[in-house]
């Protein structure tokens, strides 16, 4: 079974603070919900901060999850239905997907692409890879992972991605609406391409320090972990349910202890008339 | 046993500051709601209390804040110069304990100062019913001029709401939602055009009890010899009706909600 959670958060509270500004502390929290679990697998997790005021936590756990100590924690600790964790079961929503059908979307993903390229790198990386290749490491023959930092290649990233994960973006409909002040456009000839309905709502940029462990769990050092992350939004088409059931689940792209890769579906936008 | 009463104070203004211990060397910081420091300074300042003085039954208050429009962060960018054209003072003193001017000479030094701008909270103060009478007249009446937080932000009308006999959680729960026609106007543009019919809003009550620590409670305002200690609230949602008549095809304010699809 999987199930799908939101916990609103209560930002003045210090241990939501804490969350709030730490990734590694967010997804320490979000595993003692499913601590007491032999084999809890994959977790998902996602802030959704569009309100400062008011964030929700989505979660994704594969065991039934127990929020208590993390409400007692990060949470509203009232009796008010609002302040309360919302759990649901995922299955009814994966037996639904069906090709054709469609939904609007909210992904945060850390798009990156592998590379040889060094010039790529930043002197740090740089500095390292160096090491390595003075001291015959043999990771160093593979790829680096770096970063897609513009809006431009982070919007290629996840289109080229769309059909391995069983979905297309649907087209922006020629009739949409102006923006509010603008003039509406009127040229009656329709574009003959076809524009994807994805944006992406915010981009981040979390660094953070990471301690280095051992085989045998001792540590042995720090590192630095920079992560860039952009959040997606728009509406999809399913073309493969059993594609899309999997990323649903397993999430999509790298870091996803850290808040990433957590693709949630909502019902489509009512159409215009 | 005696009665207690509650008044209901509205902090509404162009800009508020709160200060909350971050006042670190040039930068002056704003906390996120009215301070008990800031609150119980100025209703000592409307009944004309100097600094020195005891703080008496004022320290004995029980505070609950609730935010009906958080507002927005301003950072205000400021230079300090001296209007004569002469180098800035620097730390070190000379033999006779006078600054000496900065050596390399400084004429500006940058600060920079944070403001709550077009926010809206309902205060309300628990204390005993004849106490918060004459607290009453005085905030109607002030002694001293009043400021939400800062000299610069004094407060706008109506600031005082009624005084009632209802507890605190009561009276904070029983006023409508402060946002004026405007502000509401402002809200639905932030919020996607939304139209819920309610609203939840955060508030911060006194709890002995409570799950958070707050470094806010004032024992002494002597300038440069303030002093507060610790106390203990909770934090809990109040509904409140917008006013708004909600239509059936606008967002309920969730932009993008996924448990719309899992039967919620």
């Amino acid at each position: 079974m999987t199930y799908l959670s939101r916990i609103p958060l209560a930002p003045l509270r210090t241990g939501a603070r804490k969350l709030l500004g730490s990734p590694q502390a967010m997804h320490a929290a979000v595993l003692g919900a499913v601590a007491y679990h032999p084999d809890p697998g994959r977790t998902l997790w996602r802030l959704d901060a569009d309100n400062p005021h008011r964030p929700y936590l989505y979660v994704l756990t594969h065991p039934q999850p127990d929020w208590t100590a993390f409400v007692e924690q990060a949470g509203w600790a009232v009796d008010h239905a609002n302040a309360k964790p919302a759990v649901a079961a995922y299955k009814p929503l994966l037996a639904r997907l069906q090709e054709g059908q469609q939904y609007t979307f909210r992904l945060t993903a850390s798009p990156v692409m592998s590379t040889k390229r060094t010039e790529l790198l930043n002197p740090t990386q740089t500095a390292r890879q160096e090491a390595k290749r003075r001291n015959n490491d043999p990771s160093q023959r593979r790829s680096y992972r770096v970063a897609h930092r513009t809006t431009h290649a982070q919007l290629a990233w996840l289109t080229s991605r769309a059909h391995k994960h069983g979905f297309e973006p649907l087209p922006i409909p020629n009739t949409a609406d102006p923006a509010p002040g603008i003039f509406p456009f009127t040229d009656t000839e329709p574009s003959p391409e076809r524009i994807p309905d994805i944006r992406i709502t915010r981009q981040n940029k979390h660094v953070f320090t990471k301690n280095l462990t051992d085989q045998t769990g001792a540590r042995t050092g720090t590192t630095k972990v920079s992560i860039d992350t952009a959040t997606y939004e728009g509406s999809l088409r399913v073309t493969d349910p059993i594609a899309l059931a999997r990323a649903l689940i397993t999430g999509i792209g790298p870091s996803k202890a850290y808040g990433c890769g957590l693709l949630t579906l909502a019902p489509p936008p009512p159409q215009n008339p | 046993m005696t009665t207690t009463a509650t008044l209901l104070l509205r902090l509404a203004a162009p800009l508020q500051s709160w200060g909350d211990h971050r006042a670190v060397l040039d930068a002056r910081h704003t906390a996120a709601q009215p301070t008990k420091s800031g609150v119980i300074g100025l209703l000592a300042a409307a009944l004309g209390r100097d600094r020195d003085e005891p703080l008496g039954q004022l320290a004995d208050l029980t505070m609950g804040v609730r935010v009906d429009l958080p507002g927005t962060l301003l950072r205000d960018y400021h230079t300090v110069s001296d209007h004569r054209g002469v180098p800035l003072l620097s730390a070190n003193l000379t033999a006779k304990g006078r600054q000496k001017p900065t050596s390399k000479p400084r004429y500006i030094q940058p600060t920079e100062r944070f403001y709550l701008q077009d926010a809206a909270f309902l205060v309300g103060v628990n204390g005993p019913a004849d106490f918060m009478k004459d607290l009453t007249a005085a905030a109607k009446a002030p002694a001293c001029l009043l400021s939400l937080g800062r000299r610069s932000c004094p407060p706008t009308y109506p600031f005082v709401l009624s005084l009632t006999d209802s507890p605190l959680i009561e009276a904070l729960t029983e006023q409508d939602w402060l946002a004026s026609p405007h502000a509401r106007t402002v809200w639905q543009r932030r919020n996607h055009s939304a139209a819920p019919a309610a609203i939840d809003v955060p508030a911060t009550i006194d709890d002995p009890d409570g799950d958070t620590v707050l470094g806010d409670q004032p024992t002494s305002y002597l300038l440069g010899r303030n002093r507060h200690t610790t106390r203990r609230v909770t934090h809990r949602l109040i509904t409140l009706s917008t006013g708004f008549t909600p239509a059936p095809d606008t967002p309920a304010g969730e932009e993008h909600d996924p448990l719309a699809l899992l039967g919620w």
